[in-house]
């Protein structure tokens, strides 16, 4: 598994989002177009993207980049 | 024990509650509960300092603030003082509140600190000062960056701890409870007037129908600003039960851990929450076994999704429920016991207090079984009409063709139907524009209005088209695109400024001049037929 960088994971968010120029406070309910549903294709397109699946019961907590980008480090996923 | 039948406000069953079973819980947030004597002497403080503040029979008090302990209080509060509620959404950008807040004019305006910076540049762009604005949860902290500081007079729980007992409500049941704004067809948001007669005959039916009892344990998962809230929390509060709002976005998205936690036992929300759920591997089977019932409505329910929820959880009854707002939640109610994969879920039969008629178009007499027509309710139901609308309401709200020599009213939902053989009624789709978007009504008039407004758009049209989570909006322009490095982005975070994320396309797609018809017009036809021959290209491609 090829590792990844913080800037990869936003322009990957940006993309399925379809919302340009992620800043780092980006999250679900505040950046555009980031709303529930689109969180949960969110979640699912990372699992393919990251090639690790994500507990159901953290899919609740992983809503911003900050705290995906610091559980995908813990996966081993992104570059610390 | 049931309630009284002489209670005919909307919020007299927390006060008989509070008398009765005053320790049983009424609302339950993350931060705590409050049992009905709890909630009956908050919201009776808050309502003692509206009257004080001149607040009486039909004022309007706007509450911007998503489901919560604090909103149950604020709605409470608003109905025992003698006025009604009008909800404003929270997602909803500061342009499109102060329009809301500028046609409804209310008296007060209650929310929560967090919320009181969105809340300071909607009332300066509206332009009004309402005679208070009431924060529920205490003081906001201040110097929020940038919003405007608020002008007008601001009341904390401070300032009304210590409110002695409201004076005796002024309210009769044909008074209005509460006015929930929905899209209209040309940009302006319309309010429909919903009285206490009409949110008191749904709430009758609903107690019986499911059979609510005080040891339910009612979801909250709908915004405010969406009647299925009144079911949620009205719904729990007429038969002495507990709601239990969902207060996070996240917990909206994956309700799994809190139906588990909370032990849920109604459970009631957009059909779009089971495909959330089937698609995060929350519905599983067996899952959640204090369910015993789950009631969708807003939108059509897919047969795939009802067939995935009663396959998981096959103890829990399944019910596809049918209602505009205008007809106060739920006028249809279908008991799901079998998914035929290849059919719509029907949306079943009426509710004891309303009359479903489908009249054939043509002739406006009743369509035969099997046969489409327009669907007409009629009954108890039926809403007071459109705030300041008389046009809108007047031909929304009809005379019953079938007997014209008689005062009987008929709202005509613009939806088409038909009845089976055995009288079950079949939703058919819509006579207009208007589109649902996971349960929100989204007038596409009301989006080209928004995107017309934007510099450089020269033509607009939106349209309804079939995306992967189900009705989507398709915006398609003329215009904007040259010189613009990313025209789709810049569209949208303009419109963005006007209109509350539902209501925002999902694709934008640009042209050089949009197709037209013979007369001129937009052929939305044949546009539709070119933006689904661009989806298909697009679907390839990935």
């Amino acid at each position: 598994m090829s590792q990844k960088t913080m800037d990869d994971l936003a322009a990957f968010i940006g993309q399925t989002l379809k919302a340009a120029n992620l800043g780092p406070d980006a999250g679900m309910g505040r950046t555009r177009g980031w709303d529930s549903l689109a969180h949960v294709n969110l979640i699912l397109a990372l699992e393919t993207w990251a090639g690790v699946p994500v507990p159901p019961e953290l899919m609740g907590e992983l809503t911003t980049l900050e705290t995906l980008a610091d559980w995908l480090r813990a996966q081993g996923v992104l570059t610390q | 024990m049931s309630l009284p039948s002489d209670l005919s406000l909307l919020h007299e069953s927390v006060w008989h509650w509070a008398e009765h079973t005053p320790e049983a819980p009424a609302v339950v947030g993350s931060s705590g509960a409050l049992s009905y004597s709890a909630l009956a002497l908050k919201a009776g403080r808050v309502a003692r300092m509206l009257q004080d503040l001149g607040f009486s029979r039909g004022a309007r008090a706007a509450l911007l603030m998503d489901g919560s302990v604090e909103c149950c209080v604020g709605m409470l509060a608003c109905l025992r003082a003698g006025g009604c509620y009008l909800p404003l959404g929270v997602g909803n950008p500061p342009a499109r509140l102060a329009a809301v807040i500028r046609d409804a004019e209310p008296e007060a305006v209650m929310t929560v600190s967090a919320l009181v910076p969105l809340l300071a540049q909607a009332l300066e762009l509206a332009g009004v000062c309402p005679k208070a604005v009431i924060v529920l949860d205490g003081p906001p902290e201040p110097g929020e960056g940038g919003a405007p500081a608020l002008t007008c007079r601001m009341l904390v729980p401070a300032d009304f701890i210590h409110a002695p007992a409201p004076r005796p409500c002024p309210s009769i049941g044909s008074d209005l409870a509460y006015i929930l704004y929905t899209s209209g067809s040309t940009g302006v948001p319309k309010g429909v007037m919903v009285r206490h007669d009409n949110a008191r005959a749904y709430l009758g039916w609903m107690a019986r129908h499911f059979g609510i009892s005080p040891a339910d344990r009612l979801s909250g998962h709908a915004s405010p600003t969406f009647d299925i809230s009144v079911h949620d929390i009205f719904g729990a509060f007429f038969s002495g039960a507990s709601v239990h709002p969902l207060e996070t976005p996240a917990q909206k998205a994956f309700p799994g851990p809190f139906i588990a936690a909370r032990g849920i036992t109604c459970w009631n929300s957009v059909p779009s929450v089971i495909a959330m759920m089937v698609r995060s591997r929350q519905l599983t089977p067996g899952a959640f076994p204090s369910l015993r019932l789950a009631v969708f409505a807003g939108e059509p329910l897919a047969p795939g999704l009802a067939k995935a929820w009663l396959d998981a959880l096959p103890h829990c009854e399944l019910y596809n429920n049918y209602g505009p707002t205008e007809t106060t939640i739920v006028v249809t109610a279908h008991k799901v016991v079998q998914v035929d994969l290849g059919k719509p879920v029907p949306i079943g039969r009426p509710t004891s207090p309303t009359e479903c008629l489908i009249l054939s178009p043509g002739s406006m007499l009743p369509a035969g079984p099997g046969l489409p027509g327009r669907l007409f309710v009629r009954g108890a139901q039926v809403s007071a009409g459109y705030w300041r609308r008389s046009e809108l309401t007047q031909k929304a709200f009809v005379s019953n063709p079938l007997q014209p020599d008689i005062n009987d009213i008929l709202y005509d939902t613009g939806d088409l139907a038909y009845r089976d053989e055995s009288g079950v009624i079949h939703y058919v789709g819509r006579a207009d524009n208007q589109v649902k978007v996971r349960g929100y009504r989204v007038e596409t008039g009301d989006v080209e209005a928004a995107l017309a407004s934007l510099p450089g758009v020269v033509e607009a049209a939106v349209l309804a088209v079939v995306g992967r989570d189900g009705a989507e909006l398709a915006a398609c322009v003329s215009g904007p695109a040259a010189g613009v490095p990313d025209p789709e982005d810049a569209l949208l975070r303009a419109l963005a400024e006007a209109l509350p994320a539902y209501m925002l396309p999902h694709q934008v797609y640009f042209f050089d001049e949009l197709p037209k018809n013979g007369n001129g017009k937009t052929d939305r036809k044949v546009l539709l037929g070119q933006v689904e021959a661009l989806m298909r290209e697009q679907a390839e491609q990935h």
